[in-house]
């Protein structure tokens, strides 16, 4: 327990000094800080841990001794703290004595005169002018610019609004709100139920354009039996509008008796494949089976970096079919090695990211073969450019029900579009009108609550 | 035809299909307890035939498959692919999260490798040629057009580009007593900018109001044309 308070050390019986066991002497940082530390230290810090200080206190020793004993061990923790301060400080001096802990303490000096002369480690009588220091003035404000007070200011503001809790945004539930919602649900659901209840046919018919022109002549100009990669990479939310236009699409290629191999980079797309082709050929009156007509290869895991290793080694990256069935050996297939073995790629998505991963990952490998890629309207603008550049880097776009269900006259995009068209027709301008009607209300009323100035 | 006419499993799904239908519909009156299970139930189906088709096409002849059965090389192949994949599971703990840092660092690596040389030498580079070429105009849009639609094009999409971009730009000089500003005719051409800008998102808009009437109008077009099956109308 001594062994704690004070470790290897031991009285003087001569003049009091602290000694170690070793026959050393404290170091002066010690005594020094001993002759600061008496002055502060009251009786009542020695009585710190009573029991501690009765255990380290042997039995022929004096009080004295044992207010001696204490206050050593509150010098030797003050020269530590000088010794660390020091260091913070980075001074290093190879003339400096080292201040080390406990038992590293080794400072000796020989006595040079007086009864001790010859005597090493004895404690100097007076302070070592070598340890006074000018106490280390340390500016307590912070040194910054004007400009990045505001900006920890500002920073102090957000993180506060980010930890402090908001309060609910209550919105207003007034019966007029209500009404409003409800009578332009009424609106739409008319226009809608409409045509299909007088079943009117369309009396409207979407233009042709060119570019759905475009993408016919070129599967027109593919031969009968060619083998096509087709990929559904649209989510089932939007799939009333990208079945409409890929309908007419396949509906062609089904025509021309084209091999159809399915792959998609969404989850849900070799159903949303499987669905398409159930219902052309219901529509159609085709035959398209599995295996001899088309084959369904399934998701292509990883995004753009599994399509780009798709499209580098198709077969070792999807080597089975939907049942399980190596099909790369069958002989639809056996001829098809890499992508720009195929005759046609066909990509149909509502999503740009996903058109543009297959244009920029895919295309460049594709070689001669051309691609032709069905978006729907949303993200028609972002493919464009690849389309009408020039050179361009799809041979063909179609885009969106409306172009995409009319141009090619078939019996399947013909279900689509009689289904539809009309409704979506009136629907459209409705719902265009009443954000019209909506926008002049509003600034109307924004016109009139505007204080004049 | 009727519903009765469906065999069961179809007549199921038709029924289902059409009450979820109502459902969410009922969000016109506002948020209700059948919208939110309806909504569930949506995040649900989705996330568990995710799990299915990721096992029967990716994890089984990826993984499973090539371990039993496959040669040498597609065994190592196959149980690297098994490790890292443990590994990357490991983010799901957090005290074992650590593990999966270097497969997340690989897969953002090369993620970002393809994506990025993809966009520079897919998209970037060959549509800054293909604004370069408008103003080659003998070979531009295939010589069918007369020349001043050339030109016109060609300086639209010009300008377009050019004051979008400079929309963009917030650099500002320091000035004596003043606010920073930007130089005036960056200002200009950045209203301009702006203006292309607006366009843009106006199309952006009528293509998103297309497609989401298109879904209304497919959903509104299934449920009358049930109704009308059922009651043999």
């Amino acid at each position: 327990m001594s062994d704690d308070i004070k470790p290897n050390t031991e009285t003087s019986p001569e003049d009091g000094k602290e000694f170690d066991k070793s026959g050393e002497v404290q170091k002066s940082t010690a005594e020094q800080s001993f002759q600061d530390s008496s002055s502060d230290n009251q009786p009542g810090q020695e009585k710190k841990n009573p029991e501690r200080l009765a255990d380290a206190i042997p039995d022929d020793k004096t009080s004295d001794d044992v207010a001696e004993k204490s206050l050593v061990q509150d010098s030797q923790e003050d020269g530590e703290e000088l010794a660390d301060d020091q260091s913070d400080r980075g001074v290093e001096d190879k003339d400096q004595p080292k201040l080390v802990k406990g038992e590293q303490e080794v400072h000796t000096r020989e006595e040079q005169d007086g009864p001790l002369v010859g005597v090493e480690g004895v404690l100097p009588a007076e302070l070592d002018p070598y340890f006074i220091h000018e106490p280390v003035r340390r500016s307590i404000k912070l040194q910054v610019t004007e400009a990045q007070e505001t900006q920890a200011l500002l920073l102090d503001q957000m993180i506060k609004g980010e930890i402090e809790p908001q309060p609910e945004v209550t919105r207003s539930k007034s019966a007029s709100n209500n009404i409003l919602r409800i009578g332009i649900a009424v609106f739409l659901l008319v226009s809608i139920l409409l045509p299909l209840s007088t079943r009117v046919p369309a009396s409207i018919t979407p233009p042709v354009s060119r570019d759905s022109v475009s993408a016919n002549q070129l599967i027109e100009s593919i031969s009968d039996g060619a083998t096509v990669l087709l990929s559904v990479d649209y989510e089932p939310g939007l799939s009333a509008e990208m079945d409409a236009a890929l309908a007419s699409v396949v509906d062609r290629m089904m025509m021309k008796d084209f091999y159809l191999v399915l792959v998609s980079t969404v989850p849900t797309g070799p159903v949303q494949a499987e669905r398409l082709l159930v219902f052309l050929n219901q529509g159609g009156g085709y035959q398209y089976e599995s295996s001899e007509n088309y084959t369904n290869l399934g998701y292509i895991p990883g995004g753009p970096i599994g399509l780009l290793n798709f499209a580098e080694a198709p077969r070792q990256v999807m080597p089975y079919d939907l049942d399980g069935n190596a099909v790369w050996y069958s002989p639809p297939l056996q001829n098809i090695s890499s992508l720009s073995d195929f005759d046609l790629v066909v990509v149909a998505t509502e999503n740009p990211d996903r058109g543009r991963s297959w244009v920029e990952q895919v295309q460049p490998k594709l070689g001669n073969t051309p691609i032709i890629l069905v978006v729907s309207r949303q993200a028609e603008p972002f493919v464009r450019p690849y389309y009408g550049s020039e050179p361009s880097q799809i041979q063909g776009l179609v885009s969106g029900f409306g172009v995409g269900a009319f141009y090619l006259n078939s019996n399947a995009q013909a279900g689509f579009s009689s289904m539809y068209w009309s409704s979506l027709n009136l629907a459209l301008i409705v719902g265009g009108l009443l954000m019209l009607i909506g926008a002049v209300i509003y600034a109307g009323k924004s016109l009139n609550t505007r204080k004049p100035e | 035809m009727s519903v009765f006419d469906l065999n069961n499993l179809d007549l199921l799904g038709t029924v289902l299909s059409f009450g979820l239908t109502l459902i969410v519909f009922s969000f016109i009156f506002g948020d209700n307890l059948l919208f939110r299970f309806a909504i569930h139930v949506f995040v649900g189906v989705a996330a568990g035939y995710a799990a299915v088709m990721t096992w029967y096409n990716v994890l089984l002849p990826e993984i499973a498959v090539p371990i039993i059965g496959g040669s040498q090389a597609e065994r190592f192949f196959a149980l690297l692919a098994l490790v890292l994949s443990t590994l990357l599971f490991m983010k799901a703990f957090p005290r074992l999260s650590g593990w999966g840092s270097p497969v997340v660092a690989y897969l953002v690596g090369v993620g970002a490798a393809t994506v990025i040389g993809g966009a520079v030498l897919g998209t970037l580079f060959p549509q800054v040629l293909a604004s370069i070429n408008l103003f080659d105009f003998p070979s531009s849009f295939g010589n069918s057009s007369p020349v001043w639609v050339q030109i016109s094009n060609a300086v639209v999409i010009l300008v377009g580009t050019i004051s979008a971009l400079i929309f963009f730009h917030f650099g500002a000089r320091n000035r004596h007593d003043r606010h920073p500003e930007r130089a005036a005719w960056i200002s200009a051409v950045a209203w301009l900018g702006q203006i292309f800008i607006a366009i843009t998102f106006g199309v952006l808009f009528a293509g998103v109001y297309i497609a989401s009437m298109t879904a209304f109008v497919e959903r509104m077009t299934f449920s009358a044309n049930f109704i009308l099956l059922f009651f043999q109308l």
